[in-house]
């Protein structure tokens, strides 16, 4: 059955989702994250046969669609490999030697390798930041982890979610509600820019 | 037929309970050459699954191969009439799809335009028993009307439009000028469509195509009215899984294992005791229960047939849908 899927950059998603929104199709076609670091970099959809949709799709500047394949998970995982990143649908085990992408731990966590080392050398990816950081889930409270920089801070506005990150730490859960003039978040809750959620 | 047996006295046992699926509708006694007895009760009809639901059980039923029971879009305003086509919405028939009593206040305009109020500045009238708007361009102007409603329930709306200097437009939404409940229909024509009440009142309205003034277009026939049920929706096109015929099964929804769901929402928690029963594709019946389900449901399996209901099956039943399931699918 035809089908297709499309990929827009982060930045772009809100704007992409409101258009196709003010065109009749409904609120955050762009759902799916694709990661090309511990962020989602790209929102991916998949659609059926619907040449009135894909048209509209199509015009929004920054879109890359890829024509149905095999089956809409093949259609999907091939579009973000095309766009240098990973669908959290692809991700690998973290087991044995790892190389930069995306990955899954025995408790289901994404993580995103940086710099390629093995797990058995150092089998706690937390004490590695340099090699290693937990790939952000939209909507999730995930326990914070101390930002390195602008590609792994927590955001004021998360494009999938269309509001801020969430963490737990010191046992509450956390919500951004100030960041920095680009929308990111790199100080610890409770320091700056965090709301405990009751 | 159905089993049963006699006891030392002569009495007969027999078994409770709608026949499974293809029993034939005939009774009788038989007797095999071993001595079982076997029993059957006259002219009783085959399982459905509205059995599950006759005692104001709380759930769902979708049947993917009712066509008359599914939309492409959310609103419910274009049928799928064919395999190969998005379903938006589908209805569930776990209540008998029962329609309600007219909610509008003169929504035929017979004799005069009682009932409806004005936004701005329209000029209502009566022209052949149906409703005439003028209205100005650019003005926003509405004529409209509170419906009450209940939050949560769905809700079928119908309608005549006609185009006079311009196209009509018509939509339900919360308030005036807002369109969330139904989006704006801007096409001549009759009209089906329907929503999910969010609050206490469904604010219904038209006006036109304001590109000239004075601008005018025609309505008449509309109709608000409950129908029962907690029907699957979505609203986003990307989401919306198709209508698929396979080489055995009935025709099923197929979500495409990426972003694809449909939600129901209930008018409260269906509680820890749920059992949730699928007719998949490929496999046949799934059945699951003790489900825990709150005030909604998200759906992204494939299914010939998908039914929730509050409760736990007795073996008769599990074995009786069971069977249903599996004939759905073809398996």
């Amino acid at each position: 059955m035809a089908n297709f899927s499309a990929s827009i950059p982060v930045a772009d998603m809100q704007s992409a989702n409101a258009a196709l929104e003010l065109d009749g199709f409904g609120p955050n076609n762009f759902s799916v994250p694709a990661y090309a670091g511990p962020s989602p970099s790209f929102g991916l959809l998949h659609s059926w046969s619907d040449p009135e949709f894909e048209a509209a799709v199509a015009a929004i500047p920054g879109v890359v669609i890829q024509q149905g394949l095999a089956d809409p998970i093949v259609t999907t995982s091939t579009l973000a490999n095309t766009v240098g990143s990973d669908w959290a649908s692809d991700a690998k085990p973290l087991t044995g030697n790892v190389t930069p992408g995306l990955y899954r731990d025995a408790e289901n966590v994404l993580w995103w390798v940086i710099q390629g080392y093995n797990t058995v050398t150092y089998p706690d990816p937390e004490v590695i930041p340099a090699l290693i950081r937990v790939a952000k889930i939209p909507g999730e409270a995930l326990p914070w982890q101390q930002p390195l920089d602008q590609y792994d801070a927590y955001k004021l506005v998360n494009p999938f979610t269309g509001e801020g990150d969430y963490c737990t730490h010191k046992g509450s859960t956390w919500k951004v509600t100030q960041a920095d003039g680009a929308g990111n978040n790199v100080w610890e809750p409770g320091v700056f820019g965090w709301t405990v959620v009751p | 037929m159905l089993p049963g047996r006699r006891t030392a006295d002569g009495a007969l046992f027999v078994t409770q309970g709608p026949p499974p699926a293809g029993t034939p509708l005939v009774g009788g006694i038989a007797v095999r050459a071993d001595g079982t007895i076997y029993v059957s009760q006259a002219f009783t009809p085959p399982f459905d699954p509205s059995d599950l639901f006759a005692s104001g059980e709380q759930g769902a039923w979708y049947d993917p191969s009712d066509f008359s029971t599914m939309f492409q879009d959310s609103a419910g305003t274009t049928p799928v009439t064919a395999v190969g086509q998005p379903v938006g919405l589908i209805l569930d028939k776990s209540q008998g799809l029962l329609i309600g009593p007219e909610l509008v206040t003169n929504g035929t305009f017979n004799t005069d335009t009682a009932g409806w109020s004005i936004a701005n500045t329209v000029t209502l009238t009566i022209d052949a028993n149906r409703a005439k708007y003028q209205g100005i361009s650019g003005n926003n102007d509405i004529v409209y009307q509170n419906v009450p409603t209940t939050a949560g329930k769905w809700y079928q709306v119908k309608w005549k439009a006609e185009a006079g200097t311009v196209n009509p437009r018509f939509f339900v939404g919360t308030s005036v000028a807002n369109a969330a409940l139904l989006p704006l229909q801007q096409t001549a024509g009759d009209f089906t469509g329907m929503f999910l009440a969010t609050g206490s009142v469904a604010v219904v309205q038209f006006s036109s195509a304001y590109s000239l003034s004075p601008n005018t277009a025609f309505y008449d026939n509309i109709s608000v009215k409950e129908i029962a049920g907690n029907h699957a929706s979505q609203a986003t096109a990307a989401a919306r899984p198709v209508l698929t015929n396979s080489a055995q099964a009935k025709p099923y929804r197929n979500f495409d294992a990426v972003d694809d769901n449909m939600t129901t929402i209930f008018l409260s928690s269906l509680g820890s005791s749920c059992t949730v029963a699928r007719s998949d594709p490929i496999t046949g019946a799934v059945i699951l229960t003790g489900q825990t389900i709150g005030t909604s449901y998200s759906a992204s399996a494939d299914d010939c047939t998908l039914i929730i209901v509050d409760r736990d099956l007795t073996s008769q039943e599990t074995t009786d849908l069971t069977a249903w399931l599996n004939e759905k699918a073809g398996v």
